[in-house]
């Protein structure tokens, strides 16, 4: 039922958006907008998914391991419908430069299994 | 005048006997008319000496697999057969890979539970369409199955290491007592000769495998790793000219220890059988009265004495293959868990993932080999001492 409401709201939105081609800064907001409030509900259709992952993980010898994983894509997922948002909105800049974040943000937090890594290969070597 | 000789040659021989073996008694074979049997009492007698030695050379966990009494009582090695034959051997594998079942459907779960949950991700990680951050997803998802693994493969390479250490530490000390019994059989010129080359290769065996062969597997799993997380371009190479060095240069240098042994333990075992035949005629025309029960006696020395060197040998065959089958059959499972993996990623669509177990794979199936490989070896050398008969039994 979400899953209808927001595509009805996306064609009204597409619907608008050629109306509103005058008012510039309107119409990108509105498609923003939306962008945002489909993301927003993906995320929330999505959380079932994730938390029966997170569950699955918890108590096993990879509960760390799924912490990071869950961290990455959380991370992911912000970043694009952040750097989609700014696209709409004409922020093409922003939207590179929040995409680049992104990256360097899921690089740190697999930075302490990179270090485990290489001193678990030094250790055999 | 030569007749003389002979006889002084012939006292002289019987008292130098004692040195060789240290069972034969001239007097005690005087005083029983029948030698054969008494030689034999008293070299059984000794046989607990010989498998008290033996007994502090195993390592106590394989210690306590072995059947009960099997080193007490004088007449353990004629028992031997019925307590480590065929059937007790495959009885303790079927044993080892019963035990060993459970955990590795542990780790194959939990490994499948991993690629499951990593392609899981993987598929969320799919939705986001920018081709950037996916990417550095998919490395993040192979980064933590790859540290996974490794917490899982680090034991087995040690393992598999430990295990090759005390086989060595085990034959180099078991082909001295072996080489022993060996020369109290008469067989002096075979022990000097096997002996010493059995303990040379084993030694050179054992070298060649901990300083060369099982840092080249290390090295190989460090590639397989470092080549599945880059995603540039595979290690199929560089491990199959490893495996393969190692296949043709074990393969060749067991052939050739095989060859040189055989005819080198043959030469020599007739070398000896000439001698100690030489010794009885002399003996036994020379010595009036006791010259035959003499003879009779070297002879039911000889045949104890090759009964004690029979079953400590078959003893040491079993304690070889007790120290190394848990380890060969781990490595065999893990070969096996790592290829199911393998197999699931590719289903699930990780091919990182994928390409990262199918090398690992590749690289423990190595370490099999060189387990294996040395264990042949071993056992081979041991088979070799089994397989001399005593020189003073002919």
């Amino acid at each position: 039922m979400t899953t209808l409401k927001i595509c009805g709201a996306a064609l009204l939105c597409a619907a608008a958006v050629p109306i509103l081609r005058e008012m510039k800064g309107i119409s990108a907001l509105l498609s923003a907008a939306v962008a945002i409030m489909a993301a927003a509900a993906a995320i929330a259709s999505i959380y079932p998914s994730v938390s029966f992952l997170v569950a699955a993980a918890e108590g096993t010898a990879f509960e760390s391991y799924a912490a990071i994983l869950l961290k990455a894509i959380g991370i992911g997922y912000c970043t694009v419908i952040t750097s989609d948002a700014c696209r709409a909105t004409g922020a093409d800049t922003a939207a590179s430069g929040i995409e680049l974040l992104g990256r360097a943000e899921i690089l740190l937090i697999s930075l302490p299994l990179i270090t485990e890594l290489l001193s678990g290969i030094a250790g055999l070597i | 005048m030569r007749r003389r000789g002979a006889a002084i040659a012939a006292i002289i021989l019987a008292l130098l006997l004692p040195l060789f073996s240290s069972h034969a008694s001239a007097t005690d074979t005087y005083k029983n008319s029948d030698g054969s049997a008494q030689a034999i009492s008293n070299a059984t007698n000794d046989a607990n000496d010989s498998f008290s030695d033996l007994r502090k050379l195993i390592p106590e966990d394989v210690l306590s697999e072995l059947p009960e009494g099997i080193f007490d009582g004088g007449d353990t090695s004629s028992s031997l057969p019925e307590k480590i034959g065929l059937k007790y051997v495959f009885g303790k594998l079927w044993g080892l890979i019963k035990r060993s079942l459970l955990p590795a459907a542990g780790g194959l779960a939990s490994l499948l539970g991993m690629t499951a949950l990593a392609a899981s991700f993987g598929l969320l990680a799919d939705g986001l369409n920018c081709a950037s951050v996916v990417r550095i997803f998919t490395l993040c998802a192979t980064l933590t199955v790859a540290c996974y693994v490794m917490s899982t493969q680090v034991g087995v390479m040690n393992s598999a290491s430990l295990v090759i250490g005390s086989m060595t530490a085990f034959s180099n000390a078991i082909i001295p007592i072996l080489t022993a019994l060996l020369i109290s059989s008469g067989n002096t010129l075979t022990a000097s000769v096997t002996g010493a080359g059995l303990l040379e290769f084993t030694t050179i065996l054992a070298n060649f495998t901990q300083y060369c062969f099982l840092p080249l597997c290390r090295a190989c799993f460090g590639l397989a790793i470092i080549s599945a997380i880059s995603g540039n371009g595979h290690t199929d190479g560089i491990c199959g000219i490893v495996k393969k060095t190692f296949t043709v240069t074990a393969g060749f240098a067991a052939a050739l220890f095989a060859a040189v042994i055989s005819y080198q333990t043959t030469l020599a075992a007739a070398a000896d059988s000439v001698a100690a035949r030489s010794i009885k005629y002399a003996l036994g025309s020379s010595i009036p009265v006791v010259g035959s029960a003499l003879g009779d006696a070297i002879k039911g020395t000889a045949a104890g004495l090759s009964l004690i060197k029979s079953g400590v040998g078959a003893i040491g065959i079993v304690v070889i293959i007790l120290i190394v089958s848990p380890v060969i059959i781990n490595l065999f499972l893990n070969s096996a868990i790592l290829g199911i993996c393998s197999a699931a990623a590719k289903i699930l669509g990780c091919d990182r993932i994928s390409t990262l177990m199918a090398e690992l794979k590749n690289v423990s199936g190595f370490i099999l080999a060189v387990v294996a490989l040395s264990t042949v070896i071993f056992i081979m050398s041991l088979a070799v001492f089994l397989k001399i008969n005593p020189a003073l039994s002919v």
